[in-house]
């Protein structure tokens, strides 16, 4: 059974077209960021989501939250890093269900984006630049560093840096590329409890 | 349901009754092919664990038995790398991963209605299986993304098997098809592992003269399965060190699911929280409504007639509160019908010997579940799609239920029932409340 479940799980990676291009990978990363999160898994590499440094919250951490807000309770002056690191399926679990949340749909919404330039430094790493620019914010950059496996694998998106990200488009950066960081300084300007 | 029961005759009026079913059914069928399409991405049952199975499975490897939904068996998340894959890039992968759920559904339905057809009037059946179709807890796991209607569709099957004898020619064709089911079944969710000692069963009950065939129909109804699920199964032991629990649950392997788990209401466990019923169950179906969660009952049933744990439906929205409210109070009459149908089945054995194998299993289904939630004392464990593949038993008992009532007043009946199927339609058709 082992072997036919091995033979299964080859077929569906046969039948899969992997991205030869890394432009592509990096267009249907954000054309597929909230409305399609399988996909968009898809074009990161497994540890990718890891290096976000989201969590998941518990139920009962949410419950919890939504009482704060209710109570009207301020935002941490500094926000405190998370106690502990996720571990990487709880990254992953955290990395899509972050994109479930109706406003993160909405603000990908408000943003066009256009994939300016690639660069590829070997047959292993390549270097692609985005533009975002948001409807009613400052545009930015974002660099997304991709990998593949022994140089002839689908290439998947590694890393992401962005430049030219301040206060006023906060928002579309997450969205963009959600981390803990980022989530934890739209808390922080939006005046909700980070944690 | 036996021949020559009252059920079995035709109504003067079965032609009408038949086009107001086929009608609420196609409604039903539309509307759950806009909910498949419209509940935003994840935001299914357990949506990102399901999920992650079917990536790794695309990818071209297990998924890790740790992870959220690891501890599931793969058949279901394999059909969805496959549907990935055939799917153009406009359609969203989660969409089809839905689809899947919607077929799986159609065909529990069909299945039900064929099992019912040779028992009861075809309007019954019709109707009853209508109703099952539509009730909220099967609309909600035939619209989402996961395991249990593919499991419920593929353990239907299976007992359906069960409820005719085979032709003694042909017991050992008959019992390999079943077993097939039963693998397939047990290959996509542990649930179905109830179904085997019931199938296994109702094998029995009808080969009991003829020992050398039930032996054979046996060990290929429980063998085929057993043998095609074993490697599954055998990893997750060897991986929770031989913990039991990890065939049923993430929590057991998942450090995230049991924190989720842990952190969930009640967080302990009463004798008393298998006997309550509060008001909130038919009032306000939802868990967090007073007394909820500390009621096993109460929750099952109201995630049988509302979204109890609110995936689906905005239940902070009055509206939609008190639209799930009218559908859990209107489920007190199915529910009675197929209590009356149970103790009819109950008092008579011999005469309803063929679904002794339904009922068994909806027995094991049920015990299995209140067991699980002793173990889990978390509001998320109580949850009625748990029992989705008890769906036959459940309509065969509101079959017999039905059949109970004297012909002349069961129009009316009928006519309750099929509005009650139109209602749940219109109440889980999502986005009427943003109109």
């Amino acid at each position: 059974m082992k072997r036919l479940l091995a033979v299964s799980a080859l077929l569906c990676s046969a039948c899969a077209q992997p991205e030869a291009d890394p432009a592509r990978v990096v267009t249907t990363y954000l054309r597929s960021l909230g409305g399609d999160p399988l996909r968009a898994i898809a074009c990161v590499t497994a540890t990718f989501p890891e290096r976000t440094g989201l969590r998941l919250a518990t139920s009962a951490e949410v419950l919890r939250w939504r009482e704060r807000v209710r109570e009207g309770a301020a935002a941490p002056a500094a926000p405190a890093p998370p106690a502990t690191p996720p571990s990487p399926e709880e990254a992953q679990v955290s990395w899509l269900s972050v994109q479930v949340k109706p406003a993160f749909r909405e603000a990908l919404g408000r943003l066009r984006w256009q994939v300016s330039g690639e660069r590829r430094d070997d047959d292993r790493h390549a270097t692609v630049t985005a533009t975002i620019e948001p409807e009613a914010a400052p545009p930015f950059q974002q660099v997304f560093q991709l990998t593949r496996q022994d140089g002839s694998g689908p290439w998947r998106i590694d890393r992401v840096e962005q430049i030219g990200v301040g206060e006023a488009n906060l928002a579309e950066a997450f969205v963009t590329n959600p981390t803990e960081e980022l989530r934890r300084r739209l808390a922080e300007r939006l005046g909700v409890p980070a944690d | 349901m036996s021949d020559g029961m009252p059920g079995a005759v035709a109504s003067p009026r079965a032609g009408a009754w038949s086009v107001g079913a086929a009608l609420v059914a196609a409604l039903a069928l539309v509307g759950r092919a806009h909910d498949v399409a419209s509940l935003p991405p994840l935001q299914d049952f357990d949506g990102p664990g399901h999920a992650l199975n079917v990536v790794a499975l695309h990818a071209g490897r297990l998924p890790d038995p740790g992870s959220w939904g690891g501890f599931h068996p793969p058949l279901y998340y394999a059909l969805g790398a496959l549907v990935w894959d055939l799917l153009p890039e406009s359609v969203p992968v989660h969409v089809g991963l839905r689809a899947i759920s919607l077929v799986a559904g159609v065909g529990l339905a069909l299945w039900i209605w064929r099992a019912l057809r040779r028992r009861a009037s075809g309007e019954d059946a019709l109707l009853v299986a209508l109703l099952v179709f539509c009730t909220p807890v099967v609309v909600l796991a035939t619209s989402m993304l996961g395991n249990e209607a593919l499991c419920a569709f593929l353990v239907t099957g299976a007992l359906a098997r069960t409820l005719q004898p085979p032709p003694p020619e042909r017991v050992l064709r008959h019992a390999t098809g079943t077993g097939l089911w039963l693998a397939s079944a047990l290959l996509t969710k542990s649930t179905a592992l109830a179904a085997l000692p019931a199938c296994a069963l109702g094998y029995a009950a009808w080969l009991a003269r003829r020992p050398r065939s039930t032996v054979a129909a046996l060990a290929l109804v429980v063998g085929l399965p057993l043998v095609a699920a074993a490697p599954h199964y055998v990893r997750l032991l060897e991986a929770s060190g031989g913990n039991l629990l990890a065939v049923v649950s993430g929590g057991a392997l998942s450090p995230a699911v049991r924190a989720e788990m842990r952190s969930q209401p009640p967080g302990e466990r009463r004798l008393s929280d298998y006997v309550t019923l509060p008001a909130a169950a038919f009032l306000a179906p939802v868990y967090l409504a007073p007394g909820m969660t500390r009621s096993v009952p109460g929750l099952l049933y109201a995630s049988t007639w509302a979204d109890a744990h609110e995936h689906f439906l905005p239940a902070s929205d009055p509206r939609v509160l008190a639209a799930e409210a009218a559908l859990a109070l209107g489920g007190l009459l199915p529910t009675g019908l197929a209590l009356v149908g149970l103790a009819r089945a109950l008092r008579r054995p011999a005469r309803h010997r063929e679904l002794l194998a339904s009922l068994l299993l909806a027995a094991g289904l049920l015990l299995a579940l209140l067991r699980y939630t002793w173990l889990l004392p978390a509001y998320s464990a109580v949850k009625a799609s748990y029992l989705l593949s008890a769906a036959l038993p459940a309509a065969a008992c509101l079959a017999l239920g039905l059949e109970a009532v004297p012909a002349r007043r069961r129009g009316w009946l009928r006519g309750a029932l099929l509005a009650l199927a139109l209602a749940c339609t219109l109440v889980t058709w999502r986005g009427w409340w943003e109109v």
